[in-house]
């Protein structure tokens, strides 16, 4: 059985924005189907840490959040992207490709490459 | 900033903590109904789709706690927490939590008292300005112990010379004390004689009137002017202001005196610990406060105590070297004089360095026995931790396995400490307030009270105790061994640990055993003072009558000295009375040479005895015989041959073979025949020697002498002294009134007061080892119990396989037994060290005194008894099913 890969938090915080930014609004549960869904089923959420982190999220205003109907008629609560989350979204995604590029050229080095 | 932001964000979560509970709430059930539905669709029946659902979801506790953390301010909350959890467990164990409390309470509450008096006796700056530059300048002496004066010449010439201080000014505490007469009748006071500049230097605002003019202490004897102690003026003239004024209202030793100012209320002098000044008088009076100098001003007469206020800029140092340069010169000037060889500059501090030097034995010896007193309590808390820390490790065992983190477990041991602590300091505090009464009771010249700062030093000695007594078990509790700790408490009682219990326990009993032994010499030797040599003091009244004070003519002073004689002893129930130059109870020093007729050796190396003035039946009115030969009688006048009683230790250096009496002897210049040898009458303690005395004739004194007018009458009493004084006192009022009575009391009043440290050191240790030992008890108690507890199911085996609740019982007395009886191996054996350094308090009792010693151990071994039969009771009384069932 292969072994489901933890999420750490910094990192799920920028897959909740990530996929709001995508998907539109979402509510909790939808929203961590869609990760582990979109992880091709290797994530397992932990929900102990999802909700407090969605709510954190809107404290801080990077979300926003509203009751609604959900696609079979239950009430839910809404998550969308705010202007704040929007850019930080786009500040981590910056930051996030820097440090993958770094880290993968570190990666490619072999000895003889260097001088 | 981000980081504050976020915290500010926490701190405004934590206090909308009730709104986003219910919001998660909601977050949860509706994940669970989707995870539900979820479940339905895939085809699974309603029940097991929602407990499906539930099960993925996992833990809402954990999942809720963990939401939280993330939340607040964790430890802020943790702490709250923590102190919650804390006071509900301090709640519902009382006996361990009012012991811990108690415990630290007597440790803190005896050791800051014992602190506050050595802050008064030695650290308490004046209550003036800048009181850190008023400095006491005194000469050394080689071999003798303080600082002392010097000559009044010698002070004009520091202070007209001196450059490091601003001012240089002269006291001079007057001893005997002044008679000042008030609208109550004259009364005895402590005061001061003092230049001009002495309130100047302190930069003191009087409360009334104005301080000294520097004219009125120019011309000796033609300013009678006075300044009072506040409180003096409140208790004995009710603050009158009519006192102040230009007309004098009060006389002093006789001689009237004008009162021109009150001193601030908290003034009491420069010399604190003798008695508080409650008069000063310019120095140029100083005529009228000393009977005893004809100039007291002179370098004849005694010195003067010099304090000063260092210059602007100057150092204590500078001073020093300044006032030692000075000295010399002073000496090279006057070699004859009696200069000492070194210069002592320090701050007016505490009280004065001879009291200091004197205090030292005794506040050493308190704060000693308070520190074991400390130890004991700390011992004992520790060992109640140690052994609550055991009792809880299932406990602990269940919170590490259900996810707590050992630093949050030590972290909650902790502030169980740390509040054991702050209640044992806040109940010391009490304690501390009612030594003090004690120690106020024996120490009444000083100004004791406690000093914030010690209160908060012992604070942080009781947080310390609490921390560190709180470690040891917490740390023992967050190692122990969860799968074990949880199957079975008793099991993993290993006997190392039981040992480090005992071992406390052992050095409790111990230290009680010492501060018992300790009380006990004390209360020994306070009991032989009573005794003292063959004296009852409680039968001997002793007044002091100063005709010199009154300006009588030698002739009138005689004649008024015999009269109060022969009508005291007309008096019903006196049955004789004698004048003597001091109380029975002073020790002659000997500084007068001594030596037969005919040696004509170096009067230098003579041997030197002390000399006291007495009258006729002087022994008979102590109740103490002569040994060989008579006592003075009315054949004994001035002009007759002069005569001498002398002590056996003097008997036996001249005449070791016998034969004093009627032997001649030439004490100081006098030539005097021997007429009688009676016994040491000394209270000497086992560290001095009865020094050899010879008792002179009162009634051949030298009569133009004024000083020999005066004399501390001693009357023999057939009862108690005590109540026959007012009728003592009015029968000698009735042949003089003016003549001034003083020091009126009991020999036994007299000697309460002289030996104060006895007095002190007895009630304190005895207190002291009464508080150790009920504290060991209770520790002695609390491991019994305890170990009987954790042996339920081991005494339970015994019972079912035959053993008798006699065996039983018997198991758990002789441990407990073996444990006190080493307790008291190793403190008597402490005692036995520890006697010698009682020795300058002990009266007429060994240091090492078997019978003082062995009360102790003896009140012990029975309280012990009881403390151990309590839990062998409950051992004997086990249901050896129920306690096996109970497993």
């Amino acid at each position: 059985m292969k072994k489901p890969t933890t999420v750490h938090q910094g990192t799920l915080a920028l897959m909740v924005l990530k996929t709001l930014d995508v998907l539109g609004p979402l509510h909790g549960y939808g929203l961590a189907r869609r990760i582990e869904q979109i992880s091709g089923d290797r994530l397992t959420l932990n929900t102990g840490t999802l909700y407090p982190l969605l709510l954190r999220l809107e404290q801080e205003g990077a979300i926003a959040s509203e009751r609604g109907p959900s696609e079979n008629n239950r009430s839910a609560r809404f998550y969308r992207l705010t202007r704040a989350g929007r850019k930080q979204l786009q500040a981590e995604t910056r930051a996030w490709e820097q440090t993958t590029a770094q880290i993968a050229r570190f990666f490619a080095v072999k000895a003889e490459d260097l001088p | 900033m981000r980081r504050l932001r976020q915290w500010l964000i926490r701190l405004t979560t934590s206090m909308t903590r009730r709104h986003d509970d219910t919001r998660l709430r909601e977050e949860i059930e509706d994940h669970i109904a989707f995870e539900t539905e979820a479940n339905l669709r895939r085809g699974l029946p309603p029940d097991e789709a929602r407990r499906r659902a539930l099960l993925t979801f996992g833990s809402i506790e954990a999942f809720k706690e963990g939401y939280r953390d993330q939340q607040g301010v964790p430890s802020f909350e943790h702490l709250l927490q923590d102190m919650r959890v804390a006071v509900r467990r301090m709640w519902k164990t009382p006996g361990f939590t009012a012991t811990a409390i108690a415990t630290l309470a007597v440790g803190l509450g005896l050791t800051s008292a014992v602190m506050s008096l050595a802050y008064a006796l030695f650290l308490r700056p004046l209550p003036v300005d800048e009181a850190a530059r008023v400095v006491f300048v005194e000469q050394t002496r080689a071999n003798r112990p303080g600082g002392w004066g010097y000559a009044h010449p010698d002070y004009v010439y520091l202070r007209e010379h001196a450059r490091s201080f601003s001012e240089l000014a002269a006291h001079n505490s007057t001893m005997p004390p002044l008679v000042v007469t008030t609208p109550g009748g004259p009364v005895g006071v402590s005061g001061a004689v003092v230049t001009a500049n002495y309130f100047a230097l302190l930069r003191l605002t009087p409360r009334a009137g104005r301080f000294f003019s520097l004219d009125e202490d120019r011309v000796p004897g033609r300013d009678a002017v006075a300044i009072l102690s506040y409180d003096f003026w409140r208790t004995r003239f009710a603050e009158d202001p009519q006192l102040l004024g230009a007309t004098p209202r009060i006389s002093i030793n006789g001689t009237p005196f004008t009162v021109i100012g009150i001193a601030p209320q908290n003034f009491h002098g420069v010399v604190a610990g003798l008695e508080p000044n409650a008069i000063w008088i310019p120095m140029a009076m100083y005529g009228v406060a000393s009977p005893y100098c004809d100039a007291p001003l002179s370098r004849a007469c005694g010195g003067v105590g010099v304090i000063g206020r260092l210059g602007a800029g100057s150092s204590i140092e500078e001073a020093h070297a300044e006032v030692a340069g000075l000295s010399r010169q002073l000496k090279e000037a006057y070699p004859e004089a009696s200069l000492g060889n070194g210069v002592l500059v320090r701050p007016v501090r505490g009280v004065r360095m001879l009291e200091q030097t004197a205090s030292v034995p005794i506040v050493a010896l308190l704060a000693a026995a308070a520190a074991l007193v400390l130890l004991v309590a700390s011992a004992n808390v520790a060992g109640l931790l140690l052994a609550r820390g055991m009792r809880r490790r299932k406990e602990i065992a269940v919170r590490l396995a259900i996810g707590a983190s050992r630093g949050r477990l030590m972290r909650l041991l902790l502030t169980e400490s740390v509040m054991l602590a702050t209640a044992g300091s806040v109940a010391g505090l009490q304690i501390a307030v009612w030594s003090m009464d004690v120690l106020r009771a024996y120490f009444s010249n000083l100004d004791l009270s406690l000093d914030p700062r010690i209160v908060l030093i012992g604070f942080g000695v009781a947080l310390f105790t609490g921390v560190a007594t709180g470690i040891a078990p917490a740390l023992q509790s967050t190692r122990a061994d969860m799968a074990l700790a949880m199957k079975d408490g008793s099991f993993g009682a290993g006997r190392p640990r039981s040992i480090v219990r005992e071992g406390l326990i052992v050095v409790q009993v111990a230290l009680s055993v010492l501060l018992l032994g300790a009380g006990g010499l004390l209360v020994r030797s306070f009991f032989m003072l009573h005794r003292g040599p063959g004296v009852d003091p409680d039968r001997v009244a002793i007044v002091r009558l100063r005709p010199s004070l009154v300006g009588f003519t030698s002739e009138r002073a005689w004649a008024y000295q015999r009269e109060v004689i022969e009508r005291l002893e007309a008096l019903p129930g006196v049955a004789a009375a004698s004048p003597a130059s001091a109380p029975a109870s002073w020790r002659a020093q000997p500084v007068t040479p001594a030596r037969l007729p005919g040696d004509s050796s170096d009067p230098e190396h003579a041997y030197r005895v002390g000399t006291a003035l007495v009258g006729p039946q002087y022994f008979k009115t102590l109740g103490v015989g002569v040994v060989q030969g008579r006592e003075f009688d009315d054949r004994d006048t001035v002009a007759g041959p002069r005569v001498a009683v002398v002590n056996e230790p003097l008997a036996r250096h001249f005449w070791p073979t016998g034969g004093a009496v009627g032997s001649a002897i030439t004490i100081g210049n006098d030539r005097v025949e021997v007429v009688g040898v009676v016994k040491d009458l000394q209270w000497t303690s086992a560290l001095q020697q009865p020094d050899p005395v010879a008792y002179l004739n009162f009634w051949q004194q030298d009569p133009s002498n004024r000083v020999s007018q005066d004399s501390r009458t001693h009357i023999s009493v057939a009862g108690d002294a005590a109540a026959l004084l007012p009728e003592i006192q009015r029968t000698i009022a009735a042949i003089d009134p003016d003549v001034p009575i003083s020091e009126a009391g009991s020999l036994a009043a007299r000697l309460d007061a002289q030996f104060t440290d006895v007095r002190a050191a007895r009630t304190m240790l005895v207190a002291f080892g009464v508080l150790a030992l009920g504290l060991s008890m209770i520790g002695l108690y609390a491991a019994l119990a305890f170990a009987v507890g954790e042996r339920t199911r081991e005494i339970a085996i015994r019972l079912a396989l035959g053993a008798t609740r006699a065996d039983v019982g018997g198991l758990v007395f002789r441990r407990g037994m073996a444990i006190v009886l080493f307790g008291i191996a190793a403190g008597v054996t402490a005692c036995v060290i520890a006697g010698p350094f009682l020795a300058h308090l002990l009266y007429g009792v060994s240091p090492r005194d078997p019978l003082a010693i062995a009360a102790g151990p003896a009140v012990l071994i029975v309280v012990a008894a009881l403390a151990i039969s309590l839990p062998a009771r409950r051992a004997m009384q086990q249901n050896p099913i129920v306690a096996l069932r109970a497993e």
